[in-house]
């Protein structure tokens, strides 16, 4: 039993780390000056909302309602990411918004990432004892304290999540964003 | 409004971190609801629906 709680409380912290790599993977293609899209910005709190889910897992313990808050959120994030898909699907080859990565357009990459999260969120719930229970101490190795890499990622997502609302207020102010925004509200754009 | 969104969900993971489940629930839940708003609202734009 202890053992499937160490297995699943470190595939959630995987699962964290890989949510947070595309999050600051965009920062990055938006510091070049590519500036994201309202879709691409709800995709964005799609990734967001599974990760509220994650981390409830490692600072509350490893819960079913906790796997229900991230898959509430990639289903949402996965319903956008594919209305962007359909929306640029018969644009000719080099068509589509912003940039590639690995001949995928990021909101691709979104969808992508949306459906392992729920495939692998699927793995995740049939580990054998990989389920807390209320009012019990978690297995040893499977604590908020005693996990470093837990405790860091979970305030790296806390700081990404805190720079995209700065941005997002940059980029769009207190509005409705444009849909091909090509610079920031708050320079006047 | 899309800084509300992400200003929410900052809001929800300070509160998972500091244990408060309830109010990180609140925050979280408004937060998702705001998101689909966003994207109803976007969607009925493109069918030159207005909400």
């Amino acid at each position: 039993m202890a053992a499937g709680q160490r297995w699943a409380y470190n595939l959630n912290v995987l699962a964290l780390v890989c949510m947070l790599a595309p999050l600051v993977g965009a920062l990055a293609v938006q510091a070049t000056g590519d500036l994201p899209c309202p879709l691409c910005l709800l995709e964005r709190a799609g990734m967001f909302a599974v990760i509220i889910g994650l981390v409830m897992n490692l600072r509350l313990g490893l819960r079913p309602a906790h796997y229900g808050f991230s898959m509430a959120g990639a289903l949402v994030g996965m319903a956008i990411a594919s209305r962007q898909v359909l929306l640029h699907i018969n644009d000719p080859p080099g068509g589509g918004y912003g940039g590639e990565v690995l001949g995928l357009h990021l909101y691709t990459w979104a969808l992508v990432v949306f459906v392992c999260f729920l495939a692998g969120t699927a793995v995740l719930l049939m580990i054998p004892g990989g389920l807390g229970r209320a009012g019990e101490a978690p297995a040893e190795g499977a604590s908020w304290h005693a996990h470093r890499p837990a405790r860091v990622a979970s305030y790296a997502a806390l700081a990404v999540c805190a720079v995209n609302a700065l941005l997002a207020f940059a980029e769009c102010g207190p509005g409705q964003c444009p849909d091909d925004p090509a610079g920031y509200w708050i320079f006047g754009r | 409004m899309l800084a509300l969104i992400f200003g929410l969900q900052a809001l929800s993971l300070v509160f998972v971190l500091r244990e408060k489940k309830g109010a990180a629930s609140g925050c979280f839940w408004s937060s998702l609801a705001l998101t689909l708003f966003w994207f109803a609202h976007h969607a009925t734009d493109a069918l030159g629906i207005s909400l």
